[in-house]
C-alpha cells in the first residue's frame, strides 16, 4: 500500500472524526490547528486506520506527528515493516 | 430565618414510554406496557429476551457527529433528557458558576465497555479504543451535561445502584438549600440492555422470565410477579432556588420539599427484614418536609416487581402510613426498571401526577399478594385530591432514598 492510498484513508477518517470538508484535509494540514481536532482526534483516526489496514498502530510511534502527511509517513513505514 | 425552598421548574424524559413529557404521561395514564422483545441486540442466546427499550430517541438531535461518536448511549440519553428539562424551564438568566449538575448512573457506558472487552479478548490490547475510558466512566453524563452547557458549578455523579436518580435529585436540592447553587440539573440515566447485564441480572434471579408474554412481565405487588424487567432511559429535573424562580416568572411545577436517605446496612441485595430501612427512609423524608404521614396523597413506589422488594416496601409503607390507607403506584409496570434513571423518571411521573390530580395505574397489577396490606392503584387512573407525594427508590447495596414533592399551590 503506497503513501497516496494511506493519505486517502487518513482523509476519509479525518472527515469522519472531525466533521470537516474533504478539501481542507491536505498532507500539510495540522490535525489540531487546521482540522478542528483535539488531543483525542488523532487517536480516533488511528483507531479507524488500524481497522482498515488490520495492523497495530502504536500510539508512541506517532509522537511529534502534527500533520496528515507526517502521519501517513509513519503508517507507510509500519506497514512496510510488517510486510518485510 | 426560614429555610431556602427548592422549586421544580423543568422536566425532561427519554423513556420507553416516550421521549417527550406528553407522550410519556399519556402512556402511563393509558396503563400500557412498554416491554417487548429486545431489538438493539440479538437476544437469541440470552435467558431473558425482552426489555423496555427507548425506541424513539435520535442522538443527532442533540449532538453533532463527533460528539455522537465519542459518547455512549447512556450519556446521549442523559443529555437528551437534561436538555429537554432545561428547555422546559425557560430562560434561566443564571450565573454559570452558580449552576450545577448532579447525575446518577448505575454502571456507566456498559455498551461501549462490552464492545471493547470483546476487542481486548479477541484481538489484543492494541485494539482497545482510546475513547473507552471517557465513554464508559459513570460520571461521563454529569461531565458532558456541564460541558455542553458551560455550567461551572458543582458537578458530580451519584452511584447508588437503583436509588441513584432519587439520590441525585435529593442531593441537588441540598446544593440549593446550602447556598452552593441557584440552579441544578438533576437526574439519572441508564443504558444497559446488553448481553452481560441481562445475563448477570438473570443469573441472580432478579429478572422476570416471561419470554412468551413480555407485556405481562412487569407486575409490581402482584401475586404472580416473578422479577423485574430491564429498562433503559433517562430523566432530569431543573431545580431552582424558589425566590429566584418566582422572580423570573418561571412556571413552577412544585416543590422538592423533603429528602430522606439512609442505608439498610444489612445485605448486598436483599432488603432489611420488614422493610425497616425503607420505612426509616420515608420517615426521614417526611420529617425533612415538615409533614405528617396523613399529609401525603399517594406514593410512587420503587415497586420493582421482584418478590423481595415489593414485599419489603409494602411492609415499610404499612409501618409508616398504616394498612391500605394510602394509594400507591409503580411506574415500573409500564416502563420496567430503569436502574439509576428509575428514581428520576419516577419523580417526573410523581410531579405530573400531583399537577393533574391523577395517579397512573400500576400496569399488570391484577391481584395484590394477600400478605401485602397496601392499596395499589391498578386498572384505571385514580383521581386524587392535590396533595404531596412520596417517591421511593431502593438500591442494591442497601441504599434507600425518598423524595417528598409538593404541588405548587401558590
Amino acid at each position: 500500500m503506497d503513501r497516496d492510498q494511506i493519505l486517502e484513508l487518513l482523509t476519509d477518517a479525518a472527515v469522519e472524526v472531525m466533521d470537516v470538508d474533504r478539501e481542507i484535509v491536505t498532507a500539510d494540514a495540522r490535525f489540531v490547528e487546521d482540522l478542528n481536532g483535539d488531543s483525542l482526534s488523532v487517536l480516533e483516526i488511528l483507531e479507524i486506520l488500524q481497522e482498515k489496514l488490520d495492523v497495530d498502530l502504536p500510539t508512541e510511534s506517532f509522537d511529534g506527528v502534527s500533520t496528515v502527511g507526517q502521519a501517513a509517513d509513519v503508517i507507510v513505514k509500519i506497514v512496510a515493516e510488517r510486510a518485510a | 430565618m426560614s429555610r431556602t425552598r427548592v422549586a421544580i421548574t423543568g422536566l425532561g424524559v427519554k423513556t420507553p414510554a416516550g421521549c417527550d413529557l406528553a407522550t410519556f404521561w399519556d402512556t402511563l395514564l393509558a396503563g400500557r406496557s412498554c416491554a417487548a422483545p429486545i431489538g438493539r441486540i440479538d437476544p437469541a442466546a440470552l435467558p431473558v429476551r425482552f426489555a423496555c427499550e427507548v425506541t424513539e430517541f435520535d442522538p443527532t438531535t442533540y449532538f453533532d457527529s463527533k460528539e455522537t461518536r465519542r459518547t455512549d448511549r447512556v450519556v446521549q440519553l442523559a443529555f437528551g433528557a437534561a436538555a429537554d428539562a432545561l428547555a422546559d424551564a425557560g430562560e434561566l438568566g443564571a450565573d454559570p458558576a452558580r449552576c450545577g449538575v448532579v447525575a446518577a448512573a448505575g454502571v456507566g457506558g456498559l455498551i461501549t465497555q462490552e464492545e471493547q472487552e470483546y476487542n481486548l479478548f479477541s484481538r489484543g490490547p492494541s485494539r482497545v479504543s482510546p475513547m473507552l475510558v471517557p465513554m464508559m466512566m459513570p460520571n461521563a453524563g454529569a461531565a458532558l451535561v456541564g460541558m455542553k452547557l458551560g455550567w461551572t458549578g458543582p458537578n458530580f455523579c451519584i452511584v447508588t445502584a437503583c436509588a441513584g436518580g432519587t439520590n441525585a435529585i435529593g442531593e441537588a436540592g441540598r446544593l440549593i438549600r446550602e447556598g452552593s447553587s441557584d440552579v441544578v440539573l438533576a437526574g439519572g440515566s441508564e443504558a444497559c440492555v446488553t448481553p452481560i447485564a441481562i445475563a448477570a441480572f438473570a443469573r441472580m434471579g432478579a429478572l422476570s422470565n416471561r419470554n412468551d408474554e413480555p407485556e405481562l412481565a412487569s407486575r409490581p405487588f402482584d401475586v404472580d410477579r416473578d422479577g423485574f424487567v430491564m429498562g433503559e432511559g433517562a430523566g432530569f429535573v431543573v431545580l431552582e432556588e424558589w425566590d429566584r424562580a418566582v422572580a423570573r416568572g418561571a412556571h413552577i411545577y412544585g416543590e422538592l420539599a423533603g429528602y430522606g436517605r439512609n442505608s439498610d446496612a444489612y445485605h448486598v441485595t436483599a432488603p432489611s427484614p420488614g422493610g425497616a430501612g425503607a420505612a426509616d427512609c420515608m420517615r426521614l423524608a417526611l420529617h425533612d418536609a415538615g409533614l405528617e404521614p396523613g399529609d401525603i396523597g399517594h406514593i410512587n413506589a420503587h415497586g420493582t416487581s421482584t418478590d423481595l422488594n415489593d414485599a419489603a416496601e409494602a411492609e415499610a409503607v404499612v409501618k409508616v402510613f398504616g394498612e391500605r390507607t394510602l394509594p400507591i403506584t409503580s411506574t415500573k409496570g409500564s416502563i420496567g426498571h430503569l436502574i439509576a434513571a428509575a428514581g428520576a423518571v419516577e419523580a417526573v411521573a410523581s410531579m405530573l401526577a400531583i399537577r393533574d390530580g391523577v395517579i397512573p395505574p400500576t400496569v399488570n397489577h391484577g391481584a395484590t399478594e394477600p400478605d401485602l396490606a397496601v392499596d395499589v392503584v391498578a386498572g384505571e387512573p385514580r383521581k386524587l385530591a392535590v396533595a404531596p407525594v412520596v417517591s421511593n427508590s431502593f438500591g442494591f447495596g442497601g441504599h434507600n432514598a425518598s423524595l417528598v414533592l409538593k404541588p405548587n399551590s401558590e
